[in-house]
């Protein structure tokens, strides 16, 4: 089969032909990462958006520059002077959430012992990953990527 | 984790008290960078609460289910702007919340808000299908980076070994 660039070009009536297969395999992606994404921060978006960007700022900080064979990988909870943390402002630049709903929704998941604030002020995510039932949820929406794309591989998009 | 192990220079072993699978980190931290890039692209394509969105993928899933499996990649079904009515599918209320698990009322709510939109339309049966828009480039550059999106997930995780 022939492997289509996702970036061929169109003309007329015709759509790049990368565009369906890729919109096809997303609607089972996005059906079961929406899954994901509602077992482990609710059915608020702008919850789980908030917990998926400081979640990205907790792990970047110590992730980028670890090696593949780290002990880190199999820590419960790396150590507080690893992790990163991010303000309540960088949160609303990075979402495009208003602040002032951040500051709220920030406080709610605080309160609901998702979300610590360091002694700086910003904002970690509180570790979950021993947690069995986080490391299933991982698990699906990894195993859904795989889905995807075997799908869009399917129409020789790589 | 048995006894103390080494993880650096300045760094203390107070926060350990156990061993997970050295997959999950890794996975845990490609994932967050790609759920943040496929809400922003939810966002754009379904609104902005995910009970709509969850109704919007159900139908356009339904919708695209009629003709795209066994669809050849150079077939005409794959390069043509706009589908015709005829080959795409359709889906009903009941179906949606059956699929989604959402309550039928809020599926009810939600389909007519969605309708309102103009991101779905309710067929001459009654059923409810996505209104085509992937005509619309900016419609194409969110598919594309939503993908993209997958294929750095991948390229981060690949990096520690995961596959």
């Amino acid at each position: 089969m022939t492997q289509t660039s996702p970036a061929s070009p169109a003309s007329g009536d015709e759509v790049d032909p990368s565009i369906r297969p890729i919109a096809f395999g997303l609607v089972d992606l996005l059906f079961d990462l929406t899954f994901f994404v509602r077992e482990l921060y609710g059915d608020d978006l702008d919850c789980a958006q908030i917990m998926i960007c400081v979640n990205d700022a907790t792990m970047r900080a110590f992730m980028e520059s670890l090696p593949s064979d780290s002990e880190v990988l199999r820590m419960r909870a790396p150590p507080e002077e690893m992790r990163g943390s991010i303000s309540r402002r960088m949160i609303a630049e990075k979402t495009g959430i208003a602040r002032e709903t951040v500051r709220r929704k920030v406080g709610m998941l605080i309160e609901a012992g998702l979300l610590a604030a360091d002694e700086k002020d910003g904002v970690r995510i509180v570790p979950q990953l021993h947690d069995p039932r986080t490391q299933k949820l991982l698990e699906a929406g990894h195993a859904a990527v795989g889905r995807y794309m075997a799908v869009v591989r399917n129409y020789g998009i790589d | 984790m048995a006894g103390r192990v080494s993880h650096g220079p300045g760094l203390t072993t107070s926060a350990m008290h156990g061993e997970i699978d050295p997959r999950m980190r890794p996975i845990a931290f490609g994932m967050a960078a790609l759920l943040h890039e496929l809400i922003g692209f939810m966002r754009k394509a379904y609104g902005e609460d995910l009970e709509s969105a969850l109704i919007m993928i159900c139908v356009s899933d339904a919708t695209m289910q009629s003709y795209m499996p066994g669809a050849k990649p150079d077939s005409e079904v794959i390069r043509k702007d706009k589908r015709d009515e005829a080959v795409r599918g359709s889906i009903s209320r009941r179906m949606i919340a059956d699929k989604t698990g959402l309550p039928r009322e809020t599926v009810r709510r939600k389909v007519a808000r969605l309708v309102a939109c103009n991101y779905l339309y309710v067929d001459e049966s009654g059923a409810i299908r996505a209104t085509p828009r992937l005509h619309d480039p900016e419609m194409r550059q969110a598919v594309l980076s939503a993908h993209d999106a997958v294929k750095s997930y991948l390229r981060v995780i690949s990096a520690y070994g995961v596959s």
